[in-house]
C-alpha cells in the first residue's frame, strides 16, 4: 500500500522493554478512586451517594452534555464522593469505592453476536451506555464519533503507539486480535465505511504479522506498516500518512472521509457490544527506570498508581511519576492519582533520569520547524509566549499545536518550547472565554 | 479474585511527593556545547593542515585568536553579569578558531588577539550574546581587521618555507596545471582557505552529523560554479580558491545567522554564491565570500519572513502578513524602478556637461603637470594609438609656442578594473614628467595607495627607456602587487606607444628613447 509523505516527526529510541510481557490481570486494590472526569467535556454527575452499595459495572456517574457514563469497576461500598487528585494535576469530583472483593456484577445488556444484525443506532447507544471513550488518551466519547457529520469511507485503526515505553496497545493487538476484528467490523458497519486500514508502526513486526495472518482473505481490511516516527499516532499524521488526505486546521477527520480509532478503544467497543461489558478496565503499561520490570496489566479504572508500582517492584530513587508516555504524559505529584480511562501508561522515573527544566537559548537552528508535524514555528510561538503576546501567538497558529513535544525534544538549546506554547494556548483560551462572557453580558444589557 | 491489601500501606503523613515537570519528559540529549564541540572537531583537519603548511606561523595565529575570543567572552560575561560558566558552551572557542582560519599566517599576535576580542564583543555580545547576533561573529572580526589593517591582513607567506608572496586570487585566475596543489592547499592564503581536502573532510563530518543543512553549501557552491562557467571564469578555480570552501561549509551554515527554514536556506546559499561571484568578478575587494555572507546575514530576517512555513490552514492574520510582505517587496521594486528612470533621464541631460567638465578637469590635470604651459594642442592619432591610450594626445606648448611636453590619458587594467592615468612626458619624449591617477577601482587601503603623491613621485624624470619593473626600478606596494604593476606597465607601454605614434623626428632626439625601432 502506498504511504504518503508527512512533514516533521522525529526518531526516538523507543524503549519498548515491555513489548514481550504479556498482559497480566491486576487484582484491584482495597479502595478505588473513580474520577468523574473521564471524558472530553464537563465532569459527570454522580448518581450514587456515600454509603451506597454498588455492583461491578453499575453506573455511578451520568454525563452532563458531551460525555459518557462512568461505571463502578468493582462491587462494594461508596466511602465518599469527594474531590480527589486527577491525572491532569487538578482535583476532580470522584467516587471513592471500598472493594468488597466479591465482584458481583450488575445486570448487563445482552451481547450482540453479529453487530451487522442490529441497526447502527443500537451500536451507537450501546457504545455510549458502556461508557466507551477514546482510549488513546483524548477520551473523546466514541459514540459521538459514530455519528459523523459527513460520510466516512475509511476507518483507520490506530495501532501506531508511537510514544516510547508504552506497549499496552501492542499487547492488545497480539493477544486480543479476534476481539479487534469484531470491534472494527462493528465500527465500520456503524459508520458505513468502505475499508478498514490498521496502521501499525514498523517497530512491532510481531503484531503486524499476527494481524496480517488474522485478516487474510478479508478483502477490504488492510494492515498497513507505517514508519516508526514520532508522532505517527497523531490523528492528523496518521490520516495523512495512509490516505494522503489533509485535515483542515482543527478540522474533524470525517471532513476528509476518515475516522480514526485506537486499538484499545476498538477492544472496548467489542466488549461492550459482544459481552455487554461496560468500560471498567483497560490495558496499562508500567515502565521506566524507577521500576524493577516493565509490564502490561489489565487495570481496573480507579486503581491508584501506587498499586501498580507495588506489583512491578519500585526502586528507592523514584523521583517522578508520569501518567502516559514520556513525550505527552502528565507528571503527577502523588501515588494516589488513579488510573482513568485515558491512562495508557504509568512511568516511574529514577532520580538520575529526571529531565531538568531549562530555559535555554534559541540558536535559530530551525530544527523545531523541521520536526513540527503541523508546520508551525515553535521558536516564534515560544518567543511570543515569553513576551505575553497572546494575540500574536494565536495569529501565528498556536491553537493548531497538538502538543506532541517534538520541538522541545529536539531543541539543542533546550528551550521549553512546548511548555511556552501550552502557556500561550491556555491564555488564549482564557481570553476567548472572557470575551464570550463580556459579549453575553453586554448582550443582556442591550 | 479477592481485593488485594497493602496498596495504600503508606500512611497519609509520610506520602512521597513526586517532582512535577512539564512534558516532554525526555530529550534528544543534544546541547549547545555538544554541537559546538562537533563544529570544533570538524575544524580539526583544516587546523592540522594549516599547521603543516605554515608551521609556527599558523599555530601562533590559532592560539592567539582562541585566547582573544575566549578572553573576550569571559570579559563580556563579567560585564553583563552573566555566569562565567557560559564559556563552557564552547561558542567563543568556535568563533576564535573560525576567525583564525580566515587570517593570513604569521599575522602579528596582537592583531589576532584584537580580532578574537572584536569577534566576541562586537560580533556577538553587544547584541545580547549567543543566539542574538545578526552577523557571523568571526566574519565581523575578519572584515574589521581587513579594513583596519589592510596591509597586515594581506601579507602572505608561501607554504613550508615561509617566504613572502603575493595574494593567490590576485595573481592568477585559473588552476592550470596546479589543480592538485590547490586541492591539497599547497599555495599561499589564509590558514583555512588553502586545503580544500581538509575543509571537505570537516564539512562532510558536519553534514553526516546533521548539524549543518546540505542546502547551504550545495546552493553556494552550485551557484558559484554556474556563474563562473557563464562568465567564462574557471569554475574549479573559483570553487577551490579564496575562502569559499571555508565560507560555504563553516561560515554560511552558522545557525544563528542563517535562515530557519529549508527553503530559506536555499535562497540564502544562492544569494551568497551570486554575491561572491559579483564581488570577485566586478567588485573592488578580494573579500568576496566574507562580504557575501555578511550581506546575506543582513537579509536573513527578510528571508525568514518570506519563507515562513505554511501550517495546514493559514489563519487570516498570516495571509495578511504575507500580503504586507508582498506589498513591501512591490513598493521596493517600484521605488527602485522610479529612481532608476529618474537617474537615467538626469544622466542623459547632464552627460554633455559632465563630459565638458571632465575635459576641463583633464586640462587642469595637465596644467598641474606643466605649470609653465601656455596652451595645448590636441593631436588626433586615432589609428596609431593602442587601445589603452585615449585619443587625442595633447601637445603642450610654452609661451613661445615651443613644444614643452606631451600629455595623454591611458587606462591600464588594474586589479578590479581600469585605472585612469594622466601621463605627462617631456617635449622630446624621453622622460616621464608626472603621472596622476584620475580614477580607479582598486581595493581601498591597498591598491588605492597608487594614488598617493609620494608613491607617484618616483615616476618624475624617469626615462621611458627604463624597465619599469616592480622592486627593481619601481617601488611596489605590499598587498597591491597587481595595482602597482598595472601603473608601472601602463606608464611604460603607453609612453613608448605615444612617442612612436607621434613619430617624433629623430632630429628632435626622440628616437633613442624608442629602442624598439632598432637604432
Amino acid at each position: 500500500m502506498r504511504l504518503y509523505k508527512v512533514r516533521g516527526g522525529i526518531a526516538i529510541p523507543d524503549h519498548k522493554e515491555g513489548a514481550h510481557s504479556p498482559l497480566e490481570e491486576l487484582t484491584p486494590p482495597a479502595v478505588l478512586t473513580v474520577s468523574l472526569l473521564q471524558h472530553r467535556g464537563a465532569s459527570a454527575r454522580p448518581v450514587v451517594k456515600r454509603g451506597e452499595l454498588v455492583r461491578r459495572g453499575q453506573c455511578i456517574g451520568e454525563p452532563v452534555g458531551l460525555g459518557a457514563p462512568i461505571h463502578s469497576p468493582v462491587s462494594g461500598k461508596v466511602i465518599e464522593v469527594a474531590s480527589r487528585l486527577h491525572p491532569s494535576g487538578f482535583y476532580c469530583e470522584s467516587v471513592v469505592i471500598e472493594n468488597d472483593g466479591e465482584y458481583v456484577d450488575a445486570d448487563r445488556p445482552e451481547g450482540i453476536a453479529d453487530p451487522t444484525s442490529v441497526k447502527p443506532e443500537v451500536i451507537r447507544r450501546r457504545v455510549h451506555e458502556a461508557g466507551v471513550v477514546g482510549l488513546g488518551g483524548a477520551m473523546f466519547p466514541t459514540s459521538v464519533k459514530l455519528a459523523p457529520e459527513g460520510p466516512v469511507d475509511t476507518l483507520i485503526i490506530n495501532g501506531s503507539e508511537c510514544e516510547p515505553y508504552l506497549t499496552c496497545d501492542h499487547r492488545v493487538m497480539l493477544e486480543c486480535t479476534e476481539d479487534l476484528i469484531y470491534g472494527w467490523q462493528a465500527l465500520r458497519y456503524a459508520l458505513g465505511a468502505k475499508r478498514v486500514l490498521i496502521a501499525v508502526e514498523a517497530n512491532k513486526p510481531d503484531a503486524i504479522a499476527k494481524l496480517k495472518q488474522a485478516t487474510t482473505g478479508m478483502s477490504d481490511v488492510e494492515v498497513v506498516t507505517v514508519p516508526a516516527v514520532y508522532p505517527q499516532g497523531a490523528e492528523d499524521v496518521l490520516i495523512r500518512r495512509v490516505t494522503g488526505r489533509r485535515l483542515r486546521a482543527r478540522g474533524l477527520p470525517a471532513e476528509v472521509g476518515c475516522m480514526v480509532h485506537n486499538v484499545a478503544t476498538v477492544l472496548a467497543v467489542a466488549r461492550a457490544l459482544r459481552d455487554g461489558e461496560p468500560l471498567i478496565k483497560r490495558a496499562v503499561t508500567v515502565a521506566g527506570s524507577g521500576v524493577q520490570r516493565a509490564a502490561n496489566f489489565w487495570v481496573a479504572i480507579g486503581t491508584p498508581a501506587g498499586h501498580l508500582l507495588d506489583h512491578v517492584g519500585r526502586r528507592d530513587d523514584i523521583r517522578q511519576l508520569i501518567f502516559g508516555g514520556p513525550m505527552m504524559g502528565q507528571s503527577v505529584s502523588s501515588e494516589d492519582v488513579p488510573v482513568i480511562k485515558g491512562t495508557n501508561g504509568l512511568l516511574a522515573i529514577a532520580e538520575d533520569d529526571v529531565l531538568e527544566f531549562t530555559t535555554g537559548v534559541c540558536l535559530r537552528c530551525g530544527w523545531c520547524l523541521d520536526v513540527c508535524p503541523v508546520g508551525l514555528e515553535p521558536y516564534h510561538l515560544a518567543r511570543l509566549a515569553e513576551a505575553g503576546e497572546w494575540h500574536e501567538a494565536e495569529a501565528a497558529g498556536a491553537m493548531l499545536c497538538y502538543e506532541c513535544g517534538s520541538c522541545s525534544y529536539r531543541c539543542p538549546g533546550r528551550r521549553p518550547l512546548l511548555p511556552l506554547i501550552k502557556l500561550a494556548k491556555g491564555e488564549i483560551l482564557r481570553e476567548q472565554a472572557a470575551a464570550r462572557t463580556r459579549s453575553q453580558t453586554s448582550g443582556g444589557v442591550a | 479474585m479477592a481485593a488485594s491489601t497493602g496498596s495504600l500501606s503508606n500512611t497519609e503523613g509520610e506520602k512521597k511527593r513526586y517532582l512535577l515537570r512539564p512534558a516532554p519528559h525526555i530529550h534528544s540529549g543534544q546541547s549547545v556545547s555538544a554541537v559546538m564541540g562537533s563544529v570544533l572537531i570538524s575544524l580539526v583537519p583544516a587546523t592540522i593542515a594549516s599547521v603543516i603548511l605554515f608551521r609556527w606561523g599558523a599555530a601562533q595565529v590559532i592560539i592567539a585568536c582562541l585566547v582573544g575570543a575566549v578572553a573576550g567572552e569571559a570579559l563580556c560575561l563579567r560585564f553583563r553579569g552573566r555566569p562565567p560558566s557560559q564559556i563552557k558552551d564552547l561558542s567563543a572557542a568556535v568563533t576564535g578558531l573560525l576567525l583564525a582560519l580566515t587570517m593570513p599566517p604569521a599575522t602579528p599576535i596582537w592583531v589576532c588577539l584584537l580580532g578574537g576580542l572584536v569577534a566576541v564583543a562586537l560580533g556577538k555580545q553587544v547584541f545580547g550574546g549567543l543566539g542574538a547576533n545578526p552577523f557571523n561573529p568571526a566574519l565581523v572580526a575578519r572584515v574589521f581587521l581587513v579594513i583596519s589593517f589592510p596591509e597586515i591582513m594581506t601579507r602572505w607567506i608561501a607554504p613550508f618555507d615561509g617566504t613572502a608572496t603575493a595574494t593567490p586570487l590576485a595573481v592568477s585566475s585559473s588552476l592550470g596545471q596546479a589543480g592538485w596543489r590547490y586541492f591539497l592547499g599547497i599555495h599561499a592564503g589564509c590558514l583555512g582557505e588553502t586545503s580544500v581536502l581538509a575543509l571537505l573532510i570537516g564539512g562532510v563530518y558536519l553534514l553526516a552529523r546533521r548539524i549543518i543543512d546540505w542546502r547551504i553549501p550545495a546552493s553556494i557552491l552550485g551557484t558559484v560554479a554556474v556563474v563562473s562557467a557563464v562568465f567564462g571564469a574557471d569554475p574549479l578555480f573559483q570553487l577551490w580558491s579564496g575562502g569559499l570552501m571555508l565560507g560555504a561549509f563553516f561560515m554560511a551554515t552558522d545557525w544563528v545567522t542563517s535562515p530557519y527554514s529549508r527553503l530559506g536556506r536555499l535562497y540564502f546559499g544562492i544569494g551568497v554564491g551570486l554575491l561572491t561571484m559579483i564581488i570577485r568578478l566586478w567588485g573592488g575587494y578580494p573579500e568576496g565570500v566574507s562580504f557575501a555572507i555578511l550581506f546575506m546575514n543582513a537579509l536573513t530576517p527578510l528571508i525568514n519572513l518570506m519563507t515562513r512555513p505554511k501550517p495546514q490552514m493559514e489563519s487570516v492574520r498570516q495571509v495578511k502578513e504575507r500580503a504586507s510582505l508582498t506589498r513591501i517587496l512591490v513598493t521596493m521594486g517600484v521605488v527602485s524602478a522610479v529612481s532608476g528612470i529618474i537617474l537615467a533621464i538626469f544622466y542623459g541631460a547632464m552627460s554633455p556637461r559632465i563630459e565638458k567638465r571632465r575635459q576641463q578637469e583633464m586640462g587642469e590635470g595637465f596644467r598641474v603637470m606643466f605649470p609653465d604651459a601656455a596652451s595645448s594642442e590636441p593631436v588626433d592619432l586615432e589609428e596609431r594609438l593602442p587601445n589603452r591610450v585615449n585619443n587625442p594626445v595633447f601637445l603642450v606648448k610654452d609661451k613661445e609656442g615651443e613644444r614643452m611636453g606631451i600629455a595623454y590619458v591611458t587606462t591600464p587594467a588594474g586589479f578590479q578594473g581600469d585605472i585612469t592615468l594622466a601621463v605627462g612626458l617631456d617635449g622630446d619624449g624621453k622622460h616621464v614628467v608626472a603621472v596622476q591617477v584620475l580614477a580607479h577601482t582598486e581595493t581601498a587601503g591597498l591598491g588605492s595607495k597608487i594614488t598617493e603623491p609620494d608613491y607617484l613621485r618616483q615616476y618624475e624624470r624617469k626615462p621611458i627607456s627604463d624597465e619599469f619593473v616592480l622592486g627593481k626600478d619601481v617601488d611596489g606596494i605590499s598587498g597591491a602587487t597587481v595595482s602597482a604593476t598595472a601603473v608601472a606597465d601602463g606608464v611604460r607601454d603607453s609612453a613608448r606607444a605615444v612617442v612612436e605614434a607621434l613619430d617624433i623626428n629623430p632630429a628632435d632626439g626622440v628616437s633613442e628613447a624608442t629602442p624598439s625601432n632598432g637604432r
